[in-house]
């Protein structure tokens, strides 16, 4: 049984006030989530990313298609209990605590009234909320508010969660906290689908990807897949003469200054050591030696790209 | 440091600005007062306007109609006589009782009030009638409305059949109280006679529930006890004029015929004329005492 | 649907409003009518009882209607425009039982709101009643303490329910404020059904009376609700009446519920 699984996905909007014309966010989004994944929904902003999200809350409706959760088909109740979602900069009841929301969230899920306070407590913790659980969230920061609302989808301890956009409104430290929550998450069993337009977090922590542009689903994969292991080259980081340099520039593809004596060559994939030899000898010193595989920004750009010449050809 | 001198400039200019606005209410006061002559108009005149409008609020709108009537008919008692006086307290308590159809308690004030002639009132019996008739459509059993119909007849308009008719349809009305039916009885057999009026304000007086009624009631039986004071009186001078020498109540009392000079029951002292007859003097409150005649 | 859901949502709602506004229409209240009593004695003449009855239960039906205009145009509306509606239709419950438990949530605010003005009332009226005289009591046509005081305020509970569903009704798909000035319409109007009925009377045009005539039988029908004059003068209640206006308002509440949860089920939250 699939975590999440969608089916020709489609959503319009009529957009226009009077000669309504149907503006379409999403165009038929089939996709499959396994049970433990940590799967990221990448697109750029108004790809159509909240949009999906929405669909499988059932906030919106789709036009055509379908989608489940957990085998169940999504405006089933019933999976909502075993379910958790953050939405995209949330907001919630002002005049209420931290606290008290969970605890209102809790009695919503018949969580018992022994077990709830401990919960509740628990939660709190993971998300770094200390005392000011008992002030009210009219006085919270948006990281806060953030991190209550990552509280609120796990206070049942769910087996599919939903983020959109987990990380915004995160400082440094507190994206870093949310990653390392989401890789509990996973070490647990649970399956993390979310949504981000921050490449480098979803390399980190996804194990499939999906990249959305445009409403529609653009590549996807397993996330080694696409990324892969082969080295494209190397970077190579050297404080040198100038002289060494020019002498060096033919065994390299690109040289790039940076200051002072200090430059950036490009290096072919084969054995940079022959290079790094002949400079050293010719008396500069290395500051770095990277190697450089293809990113998912790579693939990323390209995708999109190629998703924008589609449409605008059409 | 620049922006708490700032903050003091706007300080200083907020209490100048006060201080200039109060002042100028207190020019006004002087240069241009407000007219206090002017009567008071009445925006609503049609009631079933009103009714439509006060929708739900209908019962608090009459309570404000009628303590708008109460407050008139205060004011204009105290004011100087005037052409046009008492002329909104008709509209008011019409308002009061469209608004509130079972307010009988307005009707019934109009009923004493609207009747009496000036000084007391603007003299106005139909007015009273019309009130009292309404709230009789709308509570048909309540024998108060036949009690002040019939009063009305009696006391002002001096009919005095009509007057015992309505007592005796109140006489039959649900939890109507026994004296009325005397009440019937009197006016037919005493119409004009002042033992019978006696007999009515007091039955009035001892039932009275609301305290103007009541007071009414009693300045009405002073009067009645001053008009007993003038014939005895009056045949007091006449016996012991000789004896008294002088027509001046302080020769009837140095006669040891009158202990004091006789005061009537609010404590004017009574006047006694040339001719001999007494009178009750016009700066009494109970000026002008009523007459009674035979009836219509 | 379930009622636990239901539940749990109108406790919350009741809980907000704990917080925010009982206590402040209360105070109202209270020196409306203490300011009020004050200055009556010499303006009444007499009729202080039947002004303190009037005025409270004119300011008891005029505040639980602002509580419901404005509470009740903005239950629903409100969290949609705020967004807070997603975490909370990611739970385990119904959209239909959110709706409804909103709805009865600020129900039951309102009666709390009355129940507490309501002991204002009565603490007010026997405060008046042991300093008046006896000779004054026994014109009186109801006691100062009249027990039937209270169907007149249930009455009132009834209306502002009706009137709470018709704001809930149109927030669920209209703007706030064009929901208060349309729930403020129907109440309006629910009071003017008399003058609809007869319209025919008032006009020439028999089609403008059939209209009329048609929309008295479509709109709820206020009227028979309001006994305020037949307690506070003591006169009978028509409780056939009563009865009937009760279970026909009723049935409103349950059309304009139903028709809340219809559209709410129906819409797209974007």
């Amino acid at each position: 049984m699939l975590a999440i699984d969608t089916d020709g996905l489609t959503k319009d909007y009529q957009i226009g006030f009077w000669r309504k014309r149907p503006y379409r966010a999403l165009h038929d989004l089939t996709l499959a989530v396994e049970p433990g994944d940590v799967y990221g929904f990448l697109g750029p902003n108004g790809a159509g990313k909240s949009t999906a999200i929405k669909l499988l809350m059932q906030l919106i409706y789709p036009t055509s298609g379908s989608a489940r959760i957990l085998g169940r088909p999504v405006g089933d109740v019933d999976v909502r209990r075993r379910i958790g979602f953050l939405p995209e900069n949330p907001t919630f009841y002002d005049y209420l605590t931290a606290e008290e929301l969970l605890t209102y969230f809790a009695r919503l899920f018949d969580i018992p009234a022994a077990e709830r306070t401990a919960r509740v407590a628990r939660v709190l913790d993971e998300v770094g909320i200390g005392a000011e659980r008992r002030m009210r969230l009219r006085s919270y920061s948006k990281g806060m508010v953030q991190r209550v609302g990552i509280a609120q989808a796990l206070i049942n301890d769910p087996e599919v969660v939903f983020f959109d956009e987990p990380m915004s409104g995160l400082d440094p430290l507190g994206r870093r906290d949310v990653r390392q929550l989401l890789l509990r998450l996973r070490d647990r069993g649970c399956t993390v689908f979310f949504s981000s337009h921050i490449l480098s977090d979803a390399e980190t922590l996804c194990s499939r990807v999906a990249i959305i542009a445009q409403g529609r689903l653009a590549a996807g994969g397993r996330l080694t897949d696409i990324v892969g292991v082969d080295i494209l080259g190397w970077e190579l980081v050297v404080d040198a003469a100038p002289e060494a340099i020019d002498r060096a520039r033919a065994r390299v593809r690109a040289v790039t200054p940076l200051h002072e004596h200090r430059y950036t060559l490009d290096l072919a994939p084969e054995s940079p050591e022959a290079v790094l030899q002949a400079l050293t000898a010719d008396g500069a010193r290395v500051v770095s030696l990277n190697p450089l595989r293809r990113t998912l920004e790579d693939y990323f750009v390209q995708h999109v790209a190629k998703t924008a010449k589609r449409e605008a050809a059409l | 440091m620049r922006a708490a001198i700032h903050d003091r400039g706007i300080a200083w200019a907020v209490a100048a600005l006060l201080v200039s606005a109060v002042s100028l209410q207190a020019v006004r006061e002087q240069v241009a007062p407000p007219r206090t002559d002017v009567v008071p108009v009445l925006w609503l005149q049609s009631s079933e306007a009103a009714r439509r409008l006060a929708l739900s609020f209908t019962d608090l709108a009459a309570d404000v109609y009628w303590m708008r009537a109460v407050v008139h008919y205060g004011s204009e008692r105290r004011a100087p006589a005037a052409p046009g006086r008492y002329a909104l307290l008709y509209p008011l308590l019409d308002l009061s009782t469209t608004l509130d159809p079972h307010f009988d308690v307005a009707a019934r004030l109009g009923a004493i009030f609207l009747s009496e002639g000036y000084p007391g009132g603007p003299g106005r019996p139909d007015q009273a009638l019309a009130l009292l008739e309404k709230g009789l459509k709308n509570d048909p059993t309540r024998w108060q409305y036949r009690h002040d119909i019939g009063f009305v007849h009696y006391w002002w308009l001096k009919d005095y059949a009509e007057a015992a008719r309505q007592f005796e349809l109140g006489s039959r009305l649900p939890d109507a109280p026994k004296w009325l039916r005397t009440m019937a009885a009197v006016t037919l057999t005493k119409g004009g006679d002042r033992a019978g009026a006696r007999q009515l304000w007091n039955e009035l007086y001892t039932t009275a529930d609301v305290d103007w009624l009541r007071q009414a009631a009693e300045f009405r039986l002073r009067q009645l006890a001053a008009l007993d004071d003038i014939d005895a009186l009056a045949a007091i001078v006449a016996r012991g004029r000789a004896r008294a020498g002088a027509l001046q109540w302080s020769a009837f009392v140095r006669a040891g015929i009158l202990p004091a000079v006789p005061t009537d029951p609010l404590g004017t002292p009574y006047l006694l004329a040339a001719d001999g007859t007494v009178t009750l003097d016009p700066a009494s409150p109970l000026h002008p005492l009523p007459t009674f005649e035979a009836g219509k | 649907m379930s009622l636990s859901a239901v539940r749990k949502v109108a406790v919350a709602v009741f809980k907000e409003s704990v917080r925010d506004r009982v206590p402040y229409s209360l105070v109202i209240f209270a020196v409306i009518l203490m300011g009020a009593s004050f200055l009556m004695s010499k303006l009444t003449a007499g009729q202080d009882f039947k002004v303190i009855k009037d005025l409270g239960l004119a300011t008891m039906n005029a505040m639980g209607l602002l509580i419901a205009i404005f509470i009740g145009t903005g239950l629903v509306s409100k969290e949609v425009e705020k967004r807070s509606i997603y975490a909370v239709l990611a739970k385990p419950l119904t959209r239909a039982s959110f709706v409804v438990g909103k709805f009865a949530g600020l129900v039951l605010t309102l009666a709390v709101n009355l129940g507490m003005m309501t002991a204002a009332f009565y603490l007010m009226l026997q405060y008046m009643n042991l300093t008046t005289d006896d000779w004054i009591k026994q014109g009186w046509r109801a006691p100062a303490h009249d027990p039937r005081l209270l169907v007149a305020i249930a009455l009132i509970g009834v209306q502002l329910t009706l009137t709470t569903a018709v704001a809930l009704f149109f927030s669920t798909f209209s703007s706030p404020m064009l929901s208060m000035l349309l729930t403020l319409a129907v109440w309006v109007a629910g009071h003017f059904s008399g003058d609809l009925r007869n319209f025919q009377t008032a006009v020439d045009s028999p089609a403008a009376a059939a209209i009329a005539r048609a929309l008295y039988y479509v709109l709820p029908n206020l009227d028979p609700l309001d006994v305020k004059n037949e307690v506070v003068h003591g006169l009978p209640i028509a409780w056939t009446s009563v009865g009937i206006g009760v279970a026909s308002i009723a049935a409103y509440v349950g059309v304009l519920v139903g028709g809340a949860v219809l559209v709410f089920n129906r819409r797209d939250f974007k």
